[in-house]
């Protein structure tokens, strides 16, 4: 069920046998109907990611790359064709994959304190009991920095402490899988910036796999082993590039590589064309 | 509360003026008696248990009328907003009932609950249910479908998410139902009361004014605004108190 060892020095795209990945796509078809017509997502869509790598979904506006994470996740349904987490079909949000919303400020439980909303993935769970919980919410306060925030309720936070309220809330389930919608797209760019150093931290040091939408290219050439870019209706799958930058990833030196640049133009150019393509005024 | 002192100085210098107009003979202080007097047949009927007996009973109706009307209100409310085949069953009759005013439907419920109490409750639970009812509903439907994919995402059966997402999450628009409903209740069980009463503020109201007992007619008048003012007051603390998630912005 393990994905091939990735060779660090290989660069561009890889083949990758399917069957064999933790979350497989397998000939996605997904359309919207409406009154404007028939407008098609994905066509014949096929993928696979493997255990333990940070995968980036890039895209230009539209593309879809948020109707991707929902249809993996299980919180949306293709039109035909399946998508596989584990080796069974998902039919609906599975166990061992938790999405993280955009939108933190929705999503978060407005009239819970911050370690009510942590422990909220685990309530009612059988067989962890209350001392269990309890230590596991003091842990993820202390990894996700909420340490002193513990009784304090949302409309007290900020969006960056919300997002990691969040997160903890997530990684308190301790799933194999972490879907990230635009998570840090909505606060400021330091924030960001230390958001993404942490999750880094805990993709290191916790046996999990991440899906990360983003429009930030810097980020998703920064935090992933891999970025998958998506075109529009139905183009599919434009782009599939193995990131091989060194690893730890660091704030500064990373940034610094000169093949962070070569691969963010590479993405850029291809994202930049497509949005050019239906700009108007554009042929 | 104290910040709105402006407002509570309107109604001394309105009731002062209503006290000159009645003791200088601007207005006949047979149909207005001065304030004064209407004060002193208010503590006569007091101390005779007379009018506290009745307001008793009245908020007695009350409390069975709108209890009854949260219990089925706020479940059938919450079944609506959640499951699309209640509502599109239920909505029709609910839209037909609903803008009948309650006096109207008080002849049909003596005719088959006679002139009791049991009829009088009823009217009450039927009057307080709609706000109740809508509102609920209506806060369900707004519940943020955000919120409704992270129960998902966690794996939280319906009934949990029923119960630990939905209902936190409309509480404020339940909570507005239920504080219009207690000010509907009061009107209504005056209403009733006087239609078909023997007990009750209404009743008491009514017959004060056919025994030609202007002032203690008065009295019963500013008991139930004081009464109708105090429940909502007490009612407001409450709401804040469980809404105290929302933080004081939410206040404006």
């Amino acid at each position: 069920m393990d994905a091939p060892i990735v060779d660090p020095t290989t660069t561009g795209t890889i083949e990758r046998p399917l069957e064999s990945g933790l979350i497989e796509i397998r000939k996605l078809d997904k359309v919207y109907e409406s009154r404007a017509g028939r407008q098609t997502v994905f066509k014949d869509l096929s993928a696979s990611i493997g255990s333990g790598e940070f995968v980036s979904i890039v895209g230009p506006s539209g593309c879809g790359k948020s109707t991707f994470l929902k249809l993996i996740s299980g919180l949306e349904s293709p039109t035909s064709g399946e998508t596989a987490f584990a080796g069974q079909q998902v039919t609906g949000p599975p166990q061992g994959m938790i999405y993280v919303f955009q939108q933190y400020s929705k999503s978060i439980f407005p009239w819970k304190t911050v370690q009510e909303n942590i422990k909220f993935g685990l309530c009612g769970k059988k067989g962890v009991s209350k001392a269990e919980a309890e230590e596991a919410c003091r842990e993820y306060v202390d990894i996700l920095g909420l340490n002193g925030f513990e009784n304090y309720y949302p409309y007290q936070l900020s969006g960056g402490m919300q997002q990691r309220v969040c997160i903890a809330r997530a990684l308190m389930c301790k799933p194999a899988v972490l879907l990230m919608d635009e998570p840090f797209s909505a606060v400021d760019a330091m924030t960001r910036a230390i958001l993404q150093e942490l999750l880094l931290k805990i993709w290191r040091t916790l046996p999990i796999t991440i899906v990360f939408v983003t429009h930030d290219l810097d980020e998703a050439v920064f935090m992933s082993t891999r970025i998958i870019s998506l075109g529009r209706n139905g183009a599919g799958i434009v782009e599939d590039l193995e990131i091989d930058l060194p690893t730890p990833r660091d704030a500064i030196t990373t940034r610094g590589d000169p093949n962070f640049s070569a691969l963010r133009q590479t993405l850029f150019s291809s994202i930049f064309a497509q949005e050019k393509a239906i700009a108007p005024g554009s042929h | 509360m104290f910040k709105r002192w402006p407002g509570f100085l309107l109604i001394l210098v309105l009731l002062a003026l209503w006290q000159a107009a009645s003791r200088n003979q601007w207005i006949d202080p047979l149909t207005m008696p001065a304030i004064t007097d209407i004060f002193r047949s208010w503590l006569t009927a007091a101390r005779d248990h007379s009018l506290l007996g009745d307001l008793g009973s009245t908020l007695v109706r009350i409390a069975w009328g709108f209890g009854l009307s949260v219990l089925v209100g706020v479940p059938v409310g919450i079944a609506m907003g959640s499951i699309r085949f209640l509502y599109v069953l239920l909505e029709p009759i609910t839209e037909l009932v609903r803008p009948i005013p309650s006096s109207a439907y008080i002849p049909v419920a003596i005719l088959f609950l006679g002139i009791d109490d049991e009829m009088k409750v009823f009217v009450i639970f039927l009057a307080s249910f709609f706000p109740i009812l809508l509102n609920t509903y209506s806060g369900v439907r707004s519940v943020d479908p955000v919120l409704l994919d992270t129960g998902r995402t966690f794996q939280i059966a319906w009934l949990d998410c029923v119960w630990s997402i939905i209902l936190p999450a409309a509480m404020p628009h339940i909570l507005t139902g239920m504080r219009i409903s207690l000010g509907i209740c009061l009107v209504v069980s005056v209403v009733a009361e006087m239609i078909a009463g023997s007990s009750g503020i209404g009743y008491f109201i009514l017959d004060m004014q056919r025994t030609f007992r202007v002032p203690e007619m008065f009295a019963g008048i500013f008991t139930l605004g004081l009464v109708g003012f105090l429940i909502n007051f007490a009612f407001l603390k409450i709401e804040h108190r469980v809404l105290h998630w929302r933080g004081s912005d939410a206040e404006a």
